[in-house]
């Protein structure tokens, strides 16, 4: 009978133990990455934005204009741009979370993204921005009309260029991987609001190295 | 039946010792260093003034804001965090801006490591440039000197409680700096985070916290800075 008591409690013990090791504390829904190989190597993979649905909040300077709202915090403060999206994998789901920061530095406009995407690992990448205003640009030459619906197809190239985009950290899946991107808004609409309507694809670039 | 009764008996003691055993493992009690030469001191007060945005999957007790901030609900993102903030030096004065993603980590472990929370730091310092940090933080102190006995035992709150939580994912146990734009391009450094909690409550949890993250930048390495000549050429 004290056999059976000591082989019991043994048991429990050594099971909450063993359960303090193993067991997956947390684990994350993961869903299957739509990559490809690209010819020359790596792997392709592009994420979507689309909105307004993903978008999460936009707080900015006054200079951001449509992309944001002027929160009081950003007054007396060099032009910046803080936006964050919900982040959707090529087949639409929604995979992960996105920050991207612009701001004016001493060698013009910069933006940097962060990709969160649990279960996967992380992506920062920055490039320089040539021509920040792009999107207020190619909506006025559309027609649109500040207060006003607008309705349209634009395709606006923010970073156009994959050579001039870095690499600054990744971790996980993505940890070692050198990374480039190019990122495309198509534009449908804006709301008389001054809401966005459209699609924000960044199509990324990964190798082995730098 | 009445061995099979001493046995669950014994199995429910060993289960009460096996918890009892992991709560006040020394293991997972794990602080952080210190850095004590940062170069840069960013703070802010959570939740308050300082918080520009704080959203979440509902998994929170800290109230999301603005009210009408969307909701992480989807399956896939429920777990993180996003908190925007201003960061204020140690003078007081408003420096620059971060959004925080927090999510709890895949390299959570209740023997030798314990609660760990990933955070990533996306810090912009207008007209000047941006920075990521990416920092593990061992969240079990704070559960077993705070929530646990505050909110689950009944004990009364006595405070402010210091932590340095950040644990890695550098081997020193430091956070990672990479610089992304502008000044911070071609840097890369280190940090740490200190919290104090200032006020906790069983009913409403969190009440002030403040934040402190200390980050030092290695001096550029040679190839650094030529890369980041290339790039202005270009």
């Amino acid at each position: 009978m004290t056999r059976l008591f000591l082989l019991g409690l043994l048991l429990g013990f050594a099971g909450v133990l063993g359960a303090g090791h193993f067991y997956p504390w947390v684990a994350y829904e993961r869903l299957p990455s739509q990559t490809s190989v690209v010819a020359n190597g790596g792997r392709a993979e592009t994420f979507l934005i689309r909105l307004p649905a993903d978008r999460i909040a936009a707080i900015g300077t006054a200079d951001a204009s449509l992309r944001s709202i002027a929160a009081p915090a950003l007054t007396d403060v060099e032009p910046v741009l803080l936006e964050h999206f919900k982040l959707r994998g090529a087949d639409g789901s929604v995979i992960g979370l996105a920050a991207r920061h612009r701001t004016a530095t001493g060698d013009g406009t910069a933006i940097g993204w962060s990709l969160v995407i649990p279960g996967r690992g992380v992506m920062t990448m920055a490039a320089p921005l040539l021509a920040p205003t792009a999107i207020q640009t190619a909506l006025a030459n559309g027609g649109h009309i500040a207060g006003q619906n607008w309705a349209g197809n634009l395709e606006v190239a923010i970073v156009p260029d994959a050579g001039l985009t870095r690499t600054i950290a990744t971790s996980a899946e993505f940890q070692g991987l050198s990374l480039s991107f190019t990122e495309q808004w198509s534009l449908t609409g804006v709301s008389d609001a001054g809401e966005l309507r459209g699609t924000i694809r960044l199509q990324t670039v990964a190798r082995r190295g730098t | 039946m009445k061995y099979l009764l001493i046995a669950f008996f014994g199995l429910l003691l060993g289960v009460a010792a096996g918890a009892v055993s992991i709560y006040y493992n020394p293991l997972t009690d794990t602080s952080g260093p210190a850095l004590r030469d940062a170069q840069h001191t960013f703070a802010y007060a959570t939740p308050g003034g300082d918080s520009l945005l704080l959203t979440h999957g509902g998994r929170s007790s800290l109230p999301r804001h603005p009210s009408d901030a969307p909701e992480l609900w989807e399956s896939t993102i429920s777990e993180l965090t996003l908190e925007v903030v201003r960061l204020k030096d140690a003078a007081g004065q408003q420096t620059a801006f971060a959004t925080r993603t927090s999510l709890p980590s895949e390299q959570t472990e209740w023997l030798t490591k314990g609660a760990i929370m990933s955070d990533y730091w996306l810090v912009t310092v207008p007209g000047e440039g941006s920075f990521f940090v990416h920092s593990e933080s061992n969240l079990a102190p704070l559960l077993k000197q705070v929530i646990v006995p505050v909110r689950y035992l009944g004990q009364p709150w006595s405070g402010p409680v210091d932590f340095a939580p950040t644990v890695g994912p550098a081997l020193d146990q430091h956070a990672q700096v990479s610089g992304a734009t502008g000044r911070f391009a071609a840097l890369q450094g280190r940090a740490v985070e200190s919290l104090r909690l200032e006020k906790f409550s069983a009913a409403r949890g969190t009440e002030a916290l403040q934040r402190r993250l200390h980050v030092e930048f290695y001096a550029p390495s040679e190839e650094a800075v030529a890369e980041a000549e290339l790039e202005a050429e270009r």
